[in-house]
């Protein structure tokens, strides 16, 4: 009896979840995004099954920092930096890619609960802060990423086949920040969020690059010597190089 | 041909970057000045942050003006007595520099100081130089690469004061004070603005010190390998600005680029050589003034720290 309760109890508690493990299955082309010397960016592809007819919205962001937005203004005719304004939690790259533009697919309040458009992000910010100067400042901050390109929509940018299968290209250019991404997978349908999946992914440098920004942060004085006597070097050799050919 | 720049964690043209190595390096090499000044906002432009461009310049300078000075040397063209002196004073003026910075800081003032303080420094000096010079120019057409004879009938700075020194191969005799007090004042600059201080240094051994004028670049090269080294070591181990890879790419053009430079300076007349230095520092000083006055593209701007 008690048993049945409990069955009941557990078909009550489950039933309004909207993600069933099987109705979504994703992964990503690479999980680990090699930066080595040449590195001119990458395109992250993440593809999936689905087990009925639905759009999607996969949403990647990472790495978590502090961000400092300065305004300039002009006090004596010359423009300097006067305001400022500090974020914390702050993604350093954020792309939103969809099937279908995502006002067109679910209701505002889903698109900000999920963070599926740029003005949906959530940033901490300091206690007792100006609300009208932060807003200011937040539309700024997402003005000046998206001009170098790490923050965008892509509504159109995952193609689906057969109503079964889809597959989304995420553009990661060159200046994309080093750390832990997140890649959210939301499958949307007739207005609603009928499942989701979460999966980690890294950008790591590789191979000398790796060997050269490891020594830059922590051996800095070794590093400081190692930099200085190449710069030492191919100027005493140039030196020598061009008196020889002088001769 | 695109590398990654692992400090500064971006992808940029290697090709680029040797050509403005060689451009700035021919500066330092015909001026006997470090180049900074024009390179650092090229770095920028090129999409290069602003502190790794700095801390990276400073590094690059060590070689660029090592070789620039090595080529004056073949041809005795260094007062080394004279650059030591000067080196002892541009250290002092460092420390005390890196304190007013601090209470610039404090103050609320740097900015304001540092903008305008750069635009003034780089005016005046231009604006001066480009006076004599033009004058001289039109006064006497001396005959090409007549160095090391041409001096003043104005006495050098610090001929009556005390703890008079020789410098043989300036032929001086002049305080040592004046050396050190330039030095001093060229080390303040550099703890302020970021600068390897030749460009100020080139002037003040010509007119105030009369120093012959064969020996002033390649005097002014050899102390700016001490105080960019110094400052290229406090970079790389107080903020971490300096990218090796960076360094490589403009070093790989300046070091050359320094040499060419090093020997068409013989080629040209010094007050031609004076006028040209001149003009580049008005260009720069007007560029710097109209990113002052002109409305900028964005208003914002977006530092972003990751932990």
């Amino acid at each position: 009896m008690i048993r049945r309760w409990l069955l009941l109890l557990l078909f009550f508690c489950a039933a309004p979840l909207p993600a069933l493990a099987d109705d979504l299955v994703a992964d990503l082309s690479a999980h680990v995004i090699r930066v080595t010397t040449g590195f001119t960016g990458a395109t992250l592809i993440v593809f999936g099954s689905m087990d009925v007819p639905a759009d999607v919205a996969i949403v990647v962001e990472g790495p978590m920092g502090q961000a400092t937005v300065r305004q300039k203004s002009r006090p004596f005719g010359i423009w300097l930096n006067r305001d400022s304004f500090v974020f914390d939690n702050v993604p350093g790259y954020y792309a939103i890619v969809s099937s279908k533009p995502v006002n067109e697919l679910v209701a505002p309040y889903i698109v900000d609960a999920n963070g599926l458009s740029l003005d949906a992000i959530h940033f901490e910010m300091a206690d007792g802060a100006d609300a009208v100067k932060a807003a200011l400042f937040r539309k700024a901050l997402i003005e000046r990423r998206m001009a170098r390109g790490l923050y965008r929509e892509v509504p159109n940018g995952a193609h689906i086949l057969s109503n079964r299968l889809f597959r989304a290209a995420v553009p990661l250019p060159a200046n994309v920040p080093i750390g832990i991404y997140t890649v959210h997978i939301y499958l949307l349908h007739e207005g609603k969020v009928l499942a989701s999946q979460t999966m980690s992914m890294s950008v790591d440098e590789i191979g000398f690059s790796a060997a050269v920004h490891q020594a830059a942060e922590f051996n800095s004085f070794f590093y400081a010597i190692a930099t200085l006597a190449m710069a030492l070097i191919m100027g005493g050799g140039s030196a020598c190089l061009f008196h020889k050919l002088g001769e | 041909m695109s590398v990654y720049l692992p400090v500064a964690e971006i992808s940029t043209n290697g090709f680029l970057l040797v050509v403005l190595g060689v451009m700035s390096g021919f500066l330092s090499g015909l001026f006997g000045v470090g180049g900074g000044f024009v390179m650092t906002p090229l770095l920028v432009f090129a999409g290069i942050p602003t502190d790794i461009a700095v801390g990276t310049q400073s590094c690059q300078l060590v070689g660029t003006t090592l070789s620039g000075a090595l080529a004056h040397w073949q041809k005795r063209q260094i007062d080394i007595r004279m650059g030591l002196v000067v080196i002892i004073g541009s250290f002092t003026g460092t420390f005390c520099g890196v304190e007013l910075f601090k209470w610039l800081k404090q103050t609320g003032a740097l900015d304001l100081t540092i903008t305008l303080g750069y635009f003034l420094l780089l005016g005046s000096i231009g604006t001066m130089m480009i006076y004599e010079s033009w004058r001289s120019l039109k006064q006497k057409p001396t005959m090409l690469g007549v160095t090391g004879q041409e001096k003043s009938a104005h006495e050098p700075l610090g001929a009556n004061w005390p703890f008079l020194m020789d410098f043989p191969a300036s032929e001086l005799r002049i305080s040592v004070l004046a050396p050190i007090g330039i030095g001093f004042v060229c080390g303040v600059m550099v703890a302020i603005f970021g600068i390897g201080g030749g460009f100020i240094l080139v002037p003040a051994l010509f007119y105030l010190l009369r120093m012959p004028v064969g020996l002033v670049n390649g005097t002014s090269l050899f102390k700016v390998i001490f105080t960019t080294g110094f400052t290229a070591i406090l970079q790389a181990t107080m903020t971490h600005s300096v990218d090796a890879v960076l360094a490589f790419f403009l070093l790989l053009g300046s070091v050359g680029g320094a040499q060419l430079g090093a020997r068409y300076t013989e080629r040209l007349r010094p007050e031609l050589a004076r006028f040209l230095l001149a003009v580049l520092l008005l260009i720069v000083a007007i560029k710097l003034f109209y990113d002052l006055v002109a409305t900028p593209h964005s208003l914002f701007s977006l530092t972003m720290l990751f932990p």
